[in-house]
């Protein structure tokens, strides 16, 4: 079992003259969390058609769990549970939707009942049981979560998994991410346009601009160029007067609104475990 | 290939329009076919009955099944996702529509028969297994619709294009072939799909071994496999 789940070398894909990707280099080591970061159009989604093999690619090699052969990176690929897009059947329920797709990745029948329920559990549409075509946009979010994790893939990807969610579900989404890793021992590539979503929850980050991974970086290199500590206090008066006592110069004094996320989860309950 | 053969079976078999197609075929070669009395010119007349209304009744309710739910929630990129190859989601996709179409056509024996044995139809057994063979016949020729019109379904990403391409073979392909020989005097409906396997049904009505019934699934089932094989291939599949 290699380290490095995820590999992209030197790859790129065009459209006749127009280039998509362009020498893409990433990669992702095995229990990562990583961000992959870019607005729209600048190719996150493309990078992950490329590790699903659904584009071909113009040039460069694509390693998943350290395979090295077309054949191998074929067979690796049953290891991936992603989440793009909602694609269900509008007249079954999420129930036999899932049965389904239990069915094709070979989930015997005798062990497909209990992991539906566990999955469904965990999005929490476990009593849900009208057919799809009446879910709504962040029903179908979780539906197409719980079809990821189905039989427990080693490598989850998740193509903007926030899409749609009132902040109770993006806020959910965040702490599902981090108990597939450490519950379920899962690596994860999540990508997002949003930067706050991600921020808090990956460990490694790839920036993605016109078609080319610029950096990646991780949580520690973040916090190396943190350009200011915020520090709460209880008598911000009291605190300048001691700091002022201490010879410490206060340079500047910035006074923040408390965050409309945070103001909404004080108001209705829930929010970040 | 296998389990997702399976899962597709069991979801198609959920909907309720297979059984209402199911019962519509059942009435109308029921009621609107079939003769008290088989003679030469009856059973002739039965035939090209047959051979007009069964595959396009047969052919539209299975190929939608498989084609159309699949295109419109888009469960394939799922499938080829997960490391199932596109060669064997396209044969996958067309074994399920032979199977489907199997139980439909022993479906229209069971009436066929059915029916006859009721209105007590005095047909030999000469003319029972003849009458089987035959629905035997257009069966072959429907799985023959069946890859032509995946071809054209995998072309456009489409089930309606494959959904016309079936209406036209199913309905005046074969007509327009023969008016073509016939007026033009070269031999395009004998060489076709439909002219090969006539000529095999009537090679082994005699006895012969119907040897034209392999060119005409190699060259034809098999090539238009292999060409929406092709196109699949190279596709820029969309989420």
């Amino acid at each position: 079992m290699s380290d490095v789940i995820v590999k992209l070398e030197h790859v790129a894909k065009n459209y006749g003259n127009h280039s998509v990707l362009r020498d893409v280099n990433m990669q992702v080591n095995r229990g990562d969390i990583y961000g992959l970061i870019g607005r729209n159009g600048a190719g996150k989604t493309t990078i992950f058609k490329m590790i699903l093999g659904l584009s071909e690619r113009t040039s460069g090699s694509v390693s998943i769990d350290g395979s090295t052969t077309e054949k191998e990176l074929f067979k690796n690929r049953n290891k991936i549970g992603f989440l793009v897009g909602t694609k269900f059947y509008g007249y079954l329920s999420a129930r036999e939707n899932l049965k389904y797709y239990a069915t094709v990745k070979g989930i015997p029948d005798k062990d497909a009942k209990a992991e539906i329920d566990r999955v469904l559990q965990i999005v929490g549409l476990e009593g849900v049981k009208t057919p799809f075509r009446g879910f709504s946009l962040g029903m179908q979010q979780r539906l197409g979560i719980a079809n990821a994790i189905l039989g427990n893939p080693e490598l989850l990807i998740l193509d903007e998994p926030t899409n749609g969610l009132d902040p109770q579900g993006i806020a959910d989404v965040r702490n599902m991410i981090r108990r597939f890793r450490e519950e379920f021992g899962m690596t994860v590539i999540v990508s997002s346009h949003i930067l706050s979503e991600l921020e808090h929850t990956a460990d490694r980050f790839g920036f993605v601009n016109e078609g080319t991974i610029l950096k990646e970086i991780t949580q520690d290199d973040l916090e190396e160029k943190q350009a200011s500590v915020e520090i709460s206090v209880d008598d911000l008066e009291k605190a300048k007067k001691l700091l002022a006592e201490g010879g410490v110069t206060i340079t500047r004094e910035i006074h923040e609104k408390s965050s409309l996320e945070d103001f909404y989860f004080s108001l209705i309950g829930g929010g970040r475990e | 290939m296998r389990n997702m053969i399976k899962a597709d079976l069991r979801r198609i078999l959920k909907k309720p329009s297979l059984y209402v197609w199911l019962v519509i075929m059942g009435v109308f070669f029921f009621l609107f076919s079939g003769y008290t009395d088989y003679t030469a010119d009856t059973l002739d007349q039965e035939y090209k009955c047959l051979m007009l209304a069964a595959p396009i009744i047969i052919s539209i309710p299975v190929f939608l099944s498989v084609y159309g739910d699949e295109m419109k929630c888009g469960a394939m990129q799922c499938i080829i996702g997960r490391g199932t190859s596109r060669t064997k989601v396209l044969l996958g996709k067309y074994l399920e529509c032979l199977i489907l179409s199997l139980f439909y056509f022993a479906f229209l024996e069971l009436t066929m028969f059915g029916r006859n044995r009721l209105w007590e139809v005095g047909t030999s057994r000469s003319q029972d297994l003849t009458l089987a063979f035959f629905i035997v016949m257009i069966y072959v020729r429907t799985a023959g619709y069946f890859a032509f019109a995946s071809f054209f379904v995998f072309l456009s990403w489409s089930t309606a294009p494959g959904v016309v391409a079936l209406l036209t073979l199913t309905s005046f392909a074969d007509a327009v072939l023969k008016m073509v020989q016939m007026l033009a005097n070269i031999n395009v409906y004998d060489y076709s799909f439909g002219g090969l396997l006539d000529a095999a049904y009537a090679d082994l009505q005699v006895g012969g071994p119907g040897l034209t019934l392999i060119p005409a699934v190699v060259i034809f089932i098999g090539g238009a496999l292999l060409a929406a094989a092709l196109i699949f291939g190279k596709k820029e599949i969309e989420f």
